[in-house]
């Protein structure tokens, strides 16, 4: 997709009809638009989200910035109505090419005023496919027509503002990490083909239940009870993950903000100290618990240990006496054979009766060879598992020692986190004091979640296991009532895609996530060489994770700069994995940004997308040495003027 | 136009599936689920109609089945 152009009419500042002109150009794929504040920059953004989302960027004007599309009816015009009490139209106009095909999209609405009260008595919102002759013809579906091309709610990673994108850095960002990631590897398509298929499989398990009688109506009825009660597990251990997650950001706002605080910075630095050491200790207790199960369950074994010992005393007097294997008879007797001549000296020739007799026992030999082989076999593996399981036993004691120091490291460490909150509350500050109870609220929530999500996987893993035995009682009880069996087989299919599906989700969610991260640390670096020494992750649970060389969390130590270049980052990251490829406009691309991380940014924009949308502010943004990066990729420049006698703006072409 | 290596990725983790009617059931329910992406009014008619039809195809090799064995 990219931009031909946008024409606007007596849209917010611009009087009458103006149009800004797009290079569609791979070689130029920089456009700039550069206005003071409150010259329009952000009114041609606006313009082109109404025009491709219509009443959904309405919505999104009106919660986020608390603005109604009838704020933006130019004033000039407004006035000029206002004797005749004629009606105002405005609208927006965006010319697109998208696969070799031209498209021109369009809001318009027409307004009046009502004594001082705007409201809108006609409204358009066309969509046409442009022919190269010149012809055109209208497409009917136009939210799914555009959703297919750009979804609108990944918009946010296109068309966003510069200024505002830092807040995905932010602490208690993680939901908007996760919702990009959602979006824009469209694993909401997954999720919606989840949700559709136990549609359909609760219809035909109704179907099954209500037609079945008898044994097989008992089964169903059970059957059906456990699914609805998997069901509602499932629901809950959602909901208690998306509190967890709240909890977790409202935990890394509060810490956030006490590390703001000189008061008690340096108390807050301690506790952020001895938490990293809780953290990792915690981790080696957790490893060293599996690993001792892992060892407990070997060891368990030395209860048989002397019959093992006993077996393989045995097997080892065998094996000494060369019973096993049973090679040295057999090659006495191949000897005996080639020599004619047997042990006592009697000479024998080939066909006679010793000369069968001992043939017959050399074969009954070479069958006993296998048999004495796996002997063998089996006296070396004992040998191995019993010294295996010596080997576990002194494991688990030394493991027992080892987690019993760190169990008393972590009570220690809890014991001073405790002190310190102590400290923390005695501070005489009121905001200080209401901050440390309300993290000792979250925390005391968050553990008692965590007690409560492994309580209900525990029964649910109870449950799931009573669903498949169900399954195999309702597959051999739906053979009696066949109009049962129908609507069984159908449940099942639909619910095995389903489960399947999730399964599926399960592992896409977690390779696209490991994949932005990758993106975004790559991408980070780019911008920012100096946090090369930085480790960018995303977490399981889509909170970002900046490490120090030290292993030491860093988030909070980034700049407004910095995080923006993150976010940015992140940003770029969602677009490269999508290969969406839509134009990427951006208001305010450097807003907070240093000159150095300015001037990295600016290298690297012109690359990021193949058409690039920037609206800047002169000075700030639009300076000699962005110009100077951004000049040779850039195909057009425009500079917006701004009256202030008729409030009206106007677009200037440069280059 | 080339599907996005996202989509690629996706269809070659439903190849894993060895069920093949469960396969076709999953392919063709996110088939739908792209064609109507944002409509208002989803058609989960659609796919029902796809999980029907692969549940008439086991009952009839079940029937064919049982012909063999009679």
């Amino acid at each position: 997709m990219k931009f031909i152009n946008i024409t606007l009419y007596n849209f917010s500042s611009f009087y009458k009809q103006h149009s800004i002109e797009f290079h569609t150009k791979t070689e130029y794929p920089v456009s700039i638009i550069v206005g003071g504040s409150g010259f329009g920059k952000t009114s041609i953004f606006d313009a082109i989200n109404w025009a491709l989302y219509g009443k959904e960027y309405e919505n999104i004007l009106r919660i986020q910035y608390q603005k109604d599309i009838l704020d933006y009816v130019n004033e000039t015009a407004l006035k000029e109505a206002l004797p005749e009490n004629k009606a105002v139209e405005m609208s927006s106009t965006l010319l697109f090419e998208h696969e070799e095909k031209r498209y021109r999209v369009q809001q318009a609405i027409c307004v009046r005023n009502n004594n001082g009260r705007l409201y809108i008595t006609d409204r358009t919102t066309n969509l046409y496919d442009i022919h190269s002759n010149g012809n055109w013809t209208e497409i009917s579906f136009i939210e799914s027509f555009l959703n297919a091309i750009l979804p609108n709610n990944v918009r946010d990673y296109f068309l966003f503002n510069g200024d505002r994108i830092n807040q995905l850095s932010m602490p208690g960002a993680s939901k908007y990490i996760q919702e990009g990631i959602y979006h824009v590897v469209d694993l909401e398509i997954l999720q919606s083909g989840i949700d559709h298929l136990e549609f359909i499989a609760k219809k035909y398990r109704k179907l099954a239940k209500n037609n079945s009688t008898g044994v097989v109506a008992d089964i169903e009825e059970k059957y059906s009870n456990a699914r609805e009660e998997l069901d509602r597990l499932e629901s809950i251990i959602s909901q208690q993950n998306d509190e967890l997650m709240a909890l977790e950001n409202n935990i890394e706002i509060v810490e956030a903000k006490l590390r703001e605080m000189s008061e008690v910075k340096d108390l807050q630095a301690k506790r952020d100290a001895l938490k990293r050491e809780y953290d990792i200790e915690l981790k080696n207790f957790n490893k060293i618990t599996s690993d001792l199960r892992n060892a407990t369950s070997i060891a368990i074994m030395d209860i048989i240990l002397p019959t093992l010992l006993d077996l393989r005393d045995e097997l080892n007097n065998k094996r000494s006496k060369g019973e096993i294997p049973s090679k040295i008879s057999e090659s006495l007797l191949k000897d005996i054979l080639e020599l004619r001549k047997c042990i006592c000296g009697t000479e024998f020739e080939e066909g006679d009766s010793i000369y069968q007799e001992l043939t017959r026992r050399l074969e009954n030999e070479v069958n006993k060879r296998d048999q004495g082989n796996d002997l063998l076999e089996l006296y070396f593996e004992l040998n191995s598992t019993i010294d295996e399981i010596e080997r576990s036993k002194n494991q688990v004691i030394n493991l027992e020692l080892e987690r019993t120091k760190i169990d008393q490291k972590i009570k220690e460490i809890n014991r001073e986190l405790n002190f310190i909150m102590e400290k923390l509350k005695d501070k005489p500050e009121e905001e200080i004091k209401q901050l440390v109870n309300k993290l000792e609220e979250y925390r005391q929530s968050h553990d008692n979640i965590i007690l409560d999500i492994n309580d209900n996987k525990h029964y649910k893993d109870k449950v799931e296991s009573e669903i498949r035995k169900l399954q195999v009682k309702r597959e051999e009880q739906g053979k009696i009532q066949d109009n049962v069996r129908q609507f069984q087989l159908r449940d099942d299919l639909a619910q095995q895609s389903a489960d399947e599906l999730a399964r599926i989700f399960k592992q896409f969610i977690d390779e696209s996530r490991e994949e932005i991260q990758s993106l975004t640390r790559e991408e980070f670096v780019r911008f920012i060489p100096t946090v090369s020494n930085l480790n960018v992750a995303i977490s399981p649970e889509f909170h970002y994770d900046v490490r120090d060389q030290y292993g030491r969390p860093a988030l909070q130590q980034l700049s407004n700069g910095q995080r923006q270049a993150l976010s940015l980052a992140y940003i770029t990251a969602i677009s490269r994995v999508s290969e969406k490829n839509p134009p990427l406009v951006i208001d305010m691309p450097f807003g907070r940004l240093d000159e150095d991380v300015q001037e990295n940014i600016a290298e690297r924009l012109p690359n990021l997308a193949s058409q690039v949308i920037l609206l800047m502010l002169p000075g700030a943004e639009w300076n000699d040495k962005t110009r100077e990066i951004l000049y040779q990729k850039t195909a057009d420049i425009y500079n917006l003027d701004f009256d202030p006698e008729n409030r009206q703006s106007s677009i200037r072409k440069e280059k | 136009m080339p599907l996005p290596k996202y989509r690629t990725k996706i269809s070659k983790l439903f190849e894993h599936i060895k069920d093949p009617s469960i396969r076709e059931i999953i392919s063709k329910t996110i088939d739908i689920e792209f064609d109507y992406r944002g409509s208002q009014h989803f058609p989960i008619r659609k796919i029902e109609d796809v999980v029907d039809a692969e549940a008439r195809l086991i009952e009839k090799k079940r029937k064919e089945g049982n012909n063999e064995i009679y």
